[in-house]
């Protein structure tokens, strides 16, 4: 097996299955129907994230679900932010972050721990319903403005989801703290121009290497609002903690870069073969078939 | 005929299993129980897996009640598996399954379990059978992705569609392996009208044709993998000496 041949199959590994996918599809519709209750069809209501940008991963995801007001209704943004959240609140265990409203199931009064679901409120700047203003909850008085098409357009047309979705498991097997945005960003700047997406390897160490390398005084900027500068709130301990991890992987892969075994390390990915006993048997895939029916 | 020693080894593998004479017949039956884990990136089973207490949710632990009858008919010269216990109705119903197929039970052939494409079956054991093979390649895949469907509605390596379909698709799998006698085994198991029709038409199979499973869709936007193995089909049929359509 190539060092390419198991990055692809280990992003194979990390599609979320149909299961995942209906259980996605059942608490949208869930929540949708709980917020139309609310406040009538008066919102837009889709998938926002890595369902619409078509970067999940099985290993750890959540769902985004926007809910945009028009700009015509009476309300400004940070009453719209608190309404929401007090209508959640009836049915849902509700943690304000930033500019959404992570919402939980409650059973037996307590909140359900499986996945998060956050519901993100906000006003079309007109009537093309395109952009939009979002409450920011740290700042009295703040809002910023941002598009959510342009992020999934940008994003989903990068030529580079499989290396984002490669980051972000990386960032999860190995406990690194980067926000979702900022990693998209960060692989999109470093493979800018780049002919070789494809390669996963050789692209995937090009982005180690500018995290270790650029990260200190890397600048990112919102594509769909160049004044909010998504960097500014990063700090230099966090790009440091980043730009060690990025060279402890490098430190791995560089002495055998084609050695599919040390990619896996960097992966943190468990070998099957650790679990085989003297009385195990083993079936490889030239073995294998898969069911059918006549 | 199954020998003793082949029983034996099954048998101490799968312990719930009893070896059955009854009224002509002779079967393996009882509760399959087994404990196995899939790694789908290196695709390996690992049967009895040391795991300790590792928690690893790639691990199944399962019983079925099955029946494996041995058939001494020359048109049954591997043994057909069926599950007893109603398991099978159990998950269907739990997904609302209108076609029992979709599980790979065919309610035809007296609900016997399609493990893996009939041409597949000549392909793995073209000097017969070891039957404790057909039970860890075949039969412990199966039951293993069906507890695995049962959790993520889904067959962990995937499964074949119905029918002609799923024989074009293993086609496209297997074409460098193929010879003559598997070319006209794929042929014999085609059923469908429109199959014959493409393999005999002329020139290039387009994909904007009818697809061969019915949905009336385009080839190509419905199944697009069965359209590439029935091209390669009839690309090596043409090639042959031997023409099987005439036979099939």
């Amino acid at each position: 097996m190539t060092v390419n041949e198991f990055l692809q199959k280990l992003l194979k590994s990390q599609a979320l299955t149909q299961q995942m996918l209906d259980d996605l599809s059942s608490y949208r519709q869930e929540v949708e129907e709980f917020l139309r209750e609310k406040f009538g069809e008066e919102p837009t209501i889709r998938y926002g994230g890595s369902k619409a940008k078509g970067t999940m991963i099985k290993e750890n995801y959540d769902l985004d679900i926007v809910c945009y007001f028009p700009r015509e209704c009476d309300r400004d943004i940070k009453d719209i932010y608190n309404d929401v959240h007090k209508k959640l609140s009836e049915k849902y265990f509700v943690t304000p972050k930033t500019s959404a409203l992570r919402i939980q199931k409650v059973d037996n009064n307590k909140a359900k721990l499986d996945y998060h679901i956050d519901v993100v409120p906000g006003r079309f700047v007109d009537d093309k319903k395109r952009e939009a203003f979002l409450y920011v909850a740290q700042r009295e008085g703040s809002r910023i403005k941002t598009d959510l098409e342009k992020h999934i357009d940008v994003i989903s047309k990068s030529g580079c989801v499989d290396l984002i979705r490669l980051g972000k498991l990386w960032r999860v097997r190995n406990n690194i703290s980067l926000r979702t945005f900022l990693l998209e960003l960060l692989v999109i700047d470093c493979l800018k121009g780049s002919r070789s997406k494809d390669d996963l390897q050789s692209s995937f160490k090009q982005f180690l290497e500018y995290l270790r390398d650029s990260i200190s005084d890397v600048r990112l900027e919102d594509p769909a609002n160049t004044n909010n500068v998504v960097s500014d709130n990063w700090s230099d301990g966090e790009r440091e903690i980043i730009s060690s991890k990025a060279k402890e992987a490098l430190d791995i892969i560089d002495s055998e870069f084609d050695d599919p075994e040390k990619w896996r390390e960097i992966f943190k990915e468990p070998k099957a073969n650790k679990y085989i006993a003297d009385s195990s048997i083993v079936v490889t895939g030239e073995r294998l078939s898969k069911p059918w029916c006549a | 005929m199954i020998s003793e020693e082949e029983l034996k080894k099954v048998i101490k593998l799968y312990p719930g299993l009893k070896y059955i004479q009854k009224e002509g017949k002779r079967l393996l039956k009882g509760s399959f129980e087994f404990c196995a884990l899939y790694d789908a990136i290196e695709d390996k089973f690992i049967l009895n897996p040391s795991i300790g207490d590792v928690i690893d949710d790639r691990v199944i632990r399962d019983s079925y009640e099955i029946d494996v009858e041995f058939i001494s008919k020359p048109q049954n010269l591997f043994p057909e598996v069926r599950e007893t216990g109603g398991r099978i109705q159990k998950i269907r119903a739990n997904f609302n399954i209108t076609d029992i197929r979709e599980l790979h039970v065919n309610e035809n052939q007296n609900n016997t379990i399609c493990l893996c494409p009939k041409p597949e079956l000549f392909l793995r054991y073209p000097n017969g059978l070891e039957i404790v093979d057909f039970f860890n390649a075949l039969i412990l895949p199966y039951f293993y992705g069906l507890s695995y469907f049962e959790k993520h509605k889904e067959w962990p390596r995937g499964s074949y569609g119905h029918g002609d379909v799923g024989i074009f698709e293993f086609y496209y799998d297997y074409r460098d392996k193929m010879d003559i006698n598997l070319i006209i085994k794929c042929v014999e198991s085609l059923s469908e009208r429109k199959s014959m029709e493409y393999l005999q038409s002329k020139g290039k199979i387009k994909g904007h044709r009818e697809c061969i499973c019915g949905s009336k869709l385009k080839i190509k936007k419905c199944h697009i993998k069965a359209l590439e193995g029935l091209r390669f089909l009839k690309e090596d049929i043409k090639r042959l000496s031997v023409n099987p359509l005439k036979k099939a």
